[in-house]
């Protein structure tokens, strides 16, 4: 059941409602149940890991808590980490390091070997686990204590606005506003308002525009035999805002639907196409998960603390795990790796660009100069990019090729690039809505709101005019259902 | 309360604005020509349908309501879909009861003959055109339990947004305005053209092919549903080119029809009396054209007069959408034959002179004063040798010509709203310039090459009959 889909329209103002008619205890049970059927709308098979993840980050904590020396503490913490660590290998990892081990056995000329198991990846164990053993290094180090209401536990690890895509919520945040909403009432009209606006954004940026998106980047990545410079330039930053869309509406209306219930998620996006650096990137891109590396990998690693030369090894392994976590491939950890490099190298060449901006007589208070570094943070990250969308090594390099030798900039007048995929009516549509993600991203950048709460603040006719357009746009320009073209009743014997 | 309040208004308004887009998007087309029996079925007033027919491409080709209204008096309607299938035909009638209580049902047999939905686009037609009602889920169960691909989008179907946004794409001024000219045709496809086909000659009779078990309960129902509707079955096989197996179908359920006393009318079997030209009276070997519908009327008229003796309500002002069917009717085909004779300027002419409510545009500029053109264009009166030899615009309505202007780049333009959607715009931009001088909204009808251009809009129809050019030397 993902959230842009018939059953969950159905699901969702079913459990709102409920929620918001039953008495106070009732409602984690409620959320609790709602949340247990969500995940089992997937594959009611792969509930069994998440109550595993749950019980085994519940137990331990609890034990973890009552140890009473530091080495017990120690050993029900890399209990938790290894028994977790062990299904996200096993379910995520398993078919890729069967693939490394066949490769490495074909090198030695050794018969390779089959895999045993047919797996499915669980819809959203990174997520579900990471917040999981969030948690239980947060009680490890006493932030928070370990939560004795196995239920009021179980909700927060399966809450379903974010259990398959995050936002990967802490403890001190969402288990406390959990807890909490069967005594106070978290529910506001305001919140409702401001959360169903977040939520149709979310769908918006999704089906109008991320959805329309792939059609042009599925076209150029699938057939990069067949593209020149403009295809794949055009094509890495489709993919760009492609799965910036992607992911961020997914998130807002995860955030948008928890809004609307009271609770207040944490901000996962902020205009990351406006960031100036790599690392300012990192600090507005799936801000969930950055933060969680560096809280529970980077600074334990020693973050820079021990020296130039540590700090860059701790970057370098936080992100080569960054992105083994966001995909099982070389092509992901080499993505990860792209992007430790481009940190630390943006850190040893800081003296040598003062130098350039200096010499070019840079002003680093223009409008010119800041846009200038944000075109060429777009730049390298959308190069980036491209690694992660091609699948493999080896189609991502010749993509890379072909974007330096292949130089057609004909294709740009001659109406061929309508071949890609949208045709001109639709690369109309996809630019306007392309023209107001970037009206919602200087908002979010310069006036620092969500779209929720910038319409909470307008008059009433303001916010329905844009709730009703928004739902229009989706409804209509939405890619979604089964596509419909009278071309294809043309049925000339009637 | 005031926020109770809001919401029930923001609710309501959005529930209009959607609904409002649900009728764009939706899907009208139930006989490829961009028109919906659903929809004139919703047009017609309650309970004044004396005879319905209900099928396939074969009863909208071969059955014209406004034949059986001209000759006979007779209120008939075509419930016909593209590749009508058997749910669809007992849906459709089960719909048709809700506000009518024809005395006669007759259902041609074609349907049967569908074991499944070949075709989604054919899925569509039969189910999407239909409105909401609580016939929607029990029809869309019945095409569930038979097609997979339908059970696998079920959702997708049940709600319809899914499967019509995409629309979109392809809205035409068509699906924001209502066509009241084509709403008040009653289920028929208009078509003058014709093929020469082999002469039709049906298998020989056969009972060998056994009904399916869902056939047999269609047939069953079907009558089942008219005798608690008080109406009377016929089942009735329009003329094609059959082929064994199909044949065989149909012969079982004429035999059906036989044992459980349901009369029948097999016109393959009584094709002589019908005295069809296989040289003018088909548009191909399935499908008769207006001039083959008329023949197969003449015979169903009869019909339905000696064994139902229904009523003439012609003259009856409650029968009066059967007339506007009928002027529909007769604009398509003067329209056709326009188009039809716009290579012979003189039969152009003569079917011009005979049409009235339309308006016509004629255009003479450049040299053509020692043709013979005076003597062709007397046939449309007003026109005096005087104005015809200094050239300039003319205007044809209601039987009368009448002079624009001349030839005059001083001459005020003509402008003038023909209907809502069109204004024709007539001015002289200068010799053999042309551009702009005969303007019908933004389409441009200037004299280009010919010195003679004649433009023709029917407003009825909304649409331009004829836009030609004549070379005179």
């Amino acid at each position: 059941m993902s959230f842009n889909s018939i059953p969950f329209l159905c699901f969702f103002p079913i459990v709102i409602l409920l929620y918001y008619i039953l008495p106070g205890k009732a409602r984690r049970l409620w959320l609790l149940a709602a949340s247990y059927f969500f995940y089992m709308s997937w594959n009611a098979k792969y509930v069994l890991l998440i109550l595993f993840t749950t019980v085994v980050t519940y137990a331990g904590a609890i034990l973890l808590e009552r140890a009473k020396e530091k080495r017990g503490k120690r050993i029900a913490l890399s209990c938790i980490i290894v028994l977790n660590l062990l299904l996200l290998l096993f379910f995520k990892y398993f078919d890729f390091m069967l693939q490394n081990l066949n490769f490495a056995l074909r090198l030695l000329h050794v018969q390779a070997v089959s895999s045993p198991f047919s797996l499915l990846l669980p819809v959203g164990i990174s997520f579900y686990t990471f917040q999981s053993l969030g948690y239980a290094i947060d009680v490890y180090r006493g932030d928070i204590p370990a939560e004795k209401n196995f239920f009021d536990y179980a909700l927060f690890v399966s809450f379903f606005p974010q259990l398959v895509a995050g936002p990967i919520e802490r403890s001190g945040n969402l288990l406390k506003q959990l807890k909490d909403c069967s005594r106070k009432r978290l529910w506001s009209w305001d919140s409702v308002v401001s959360g169903f606006g977040l939520m149709l954004w979310g769908f918006f940026m999704k089906m109008c525009i991320a959805d329309r998106l792939s059609i042009f980047v599925d076209a150029v990545f699938n057939n990069v035999y067949a593209c020149g410079t403009v295809e794949t330039v055009l094509g890495a930053a489709a993919f760009s805002l492609q799965i910036y869309a992607d992911f961020a509406g997914y998130s807002s209306i995860a955030i948008g639907a928890a809004r609307m219930m009271g609770f207040s998620l944490m901000e996962n996006f902020n205009a990351p196409y406006f960031a100036e650096s790599i690392g300012e990137f990192w600090h507005r891109w799936h801000i969930s998960l950055s933060t969680w590396f560096r809280d529970y990998v980077y600074i334990p690693l020693g973050g820079n603390r021990k020296g130039k030369p540590r700090q860059y090894v701790n970057l370098m392994i936080t992100f080569l795990v960054s992105g083994l976590w966001h995909g099982a491939s070389w092509s992901f950890v080499f993505w990860g790796a792209l992007h430790g490099f481009y940190q630390i190298a943006g850190n040893i060449l800081k003296p040598v660009r003062a130098k350039l901006t200096k010499v070019l007589n840079l002003h680093e208070d223009s409008f010119s100069f800041h846009f200038g570094r944000k075109v060429i943070t777009f730049v390298l990250t959308a190069f980036a990019w491209i690694f992660f969308r091609a699948h493999s090594m080896k189609l991502a390099l010749e993509y890379i090729r072909r974007m330096f030798v292949k130089f057609n900039p004909w294709v740009l007048f001659d109406q061929s690039m309508f071949n890609w995929g949208p045709d001109r009516r639709e690369t109309g549509i996809l630019f306007f809505c392309l023209l107001l993600l970037l009206a919602v991203s200087l908002l979010r950048e310069y006036k620092k709101t969500d779209l929720g709460e910038f319409l909470l603040k307008q008059d009433l006719w303001f916010r329905w005019l844009v709730f009703i357009l928004l739902m229009l746009a989706v409804l209509v320009w939405g890619e979604y259902g089964l596509a419909f073209d009278s071309s294809q009743f043309i049925y000339f014997a009637f | 309360m005031k926020r109770f309040i809001q919401l029930m208004i923001f609710i309501l308004l959005t529930a209009f604005c959607l609904g409002k887009a649900y009728g764009v998007l939706s899907w009208k087309d139930t006989n490829v020509s961009y028109q919906s029996c659903v929809l004139q079925l919703a047009e017609t007033p309650n309970d004044s349908i004396d005879a319905v027919f209900v099928g396939s491409s074969h009863v909208y080709t071969g059955i014209y309501p406004s034949y059986l209204w001209s000759s006979f008096g007779i209120s008939a309607f075509d419930m016909a879909i593209c590749a009508m299938d058997r749910d669809s035909a007992y849906y459709s009638i089960k719909h048709l009861f809700k506000t009518q209580s024809p005395r006669v049902v007759m259902v041609d047999l074609f349907s049967l003959t569908f074991e499944t939905h070949v075709y989604k686009e054919h899925f569509i037609r039969n189910y999407l055109t239909f409105p909401i009602s609580e016939d929607t889920i029990p029809a869309l169960n019945a095409y569930a339990a038979k097609d997979p691909a339908v059970s696998e989008n079920y959702l997708d179907y049940l709600t319809r947004w899914p499967v019509f946004h995409t629309r979109y794409r392809e809205l035409e001024r068509r699906d924001f305005i209502n066509d009241e000219a084509a709403l008040a045709a009653r289920g028929e496809y208009l078509n003058w053209a014709a093929n020469v086909i082999e002469p039709i000659t049906p298998p020989a009779p056969s009972t060998s092919a056994a009904l399916s078990e869902d056939q047999l309960n269609w047939l069953k129902e079907l009558d089942a549903l008219c005798r608690e509707n008080d109406a009377s079955l016929v089942l009735m096989a329009l003329p094609f080119q059959s082929d064994e197996d199909k044949q065989a179908l149909i012969d079982s359920a004429f035999a059906f029809a036989e044992e459980n006393g349901i009369p029948r009318l097999d016109f393959n079997r009584r094709l002589d009396e019908l005295d069809l030209d296989y040289n003018e009276d088909f548009f191909d070997d399935a499908h008769p054209n207006a001039y083959g519908a008329k023949k197969i009327c003449a015979f169903l008229g009869n019909y339905l007069k000696e064994n139902y003796e229904l009523a003439d309500h012609r003259g009856d002002p409650a029968y009066g959408i059967w007339d506007e069917d009928l002027r529909y009717y007769e604009h398509r085909r003067d329209g056709d034959a326009l188009a039809a004779a716009s290579e012979d300027l003189e039969e152009t002419l003569a079917i011009l002179s005979r049409m009235k409510e339309v308006t016509a545009v004629i255009s003479l500029e450049g040299i053509y004063q020692d043709s013979a053109l005076y003597e062709s264009l007397r046939i449309l009166p007003g026109i005096s040798e005087e104005d015809y030899n200094a050239g300039g615009k003319w205007i044809w309505e209601n039987g009368e010509l009448t002079l624009l202007m001349h030839n005059d780049t001083q001459a005020a333009p003509y402008i003038r709203e023909l209907d809502d959607y069109v204004t024709l715009q007539v001015r002289f931009t200068g010799t053999r310039s042309g551009h702009g001088s005969i303007l019908l909204g933004r389409d441009d009808h200037s004299n280009y090459e010919g010195q003679l251009s004649i433009v023709v809009y029917d407003s009825f129809l909304h649409s331009t009959l004829l836009a030609k050019e004549y070379t005179i030397w």
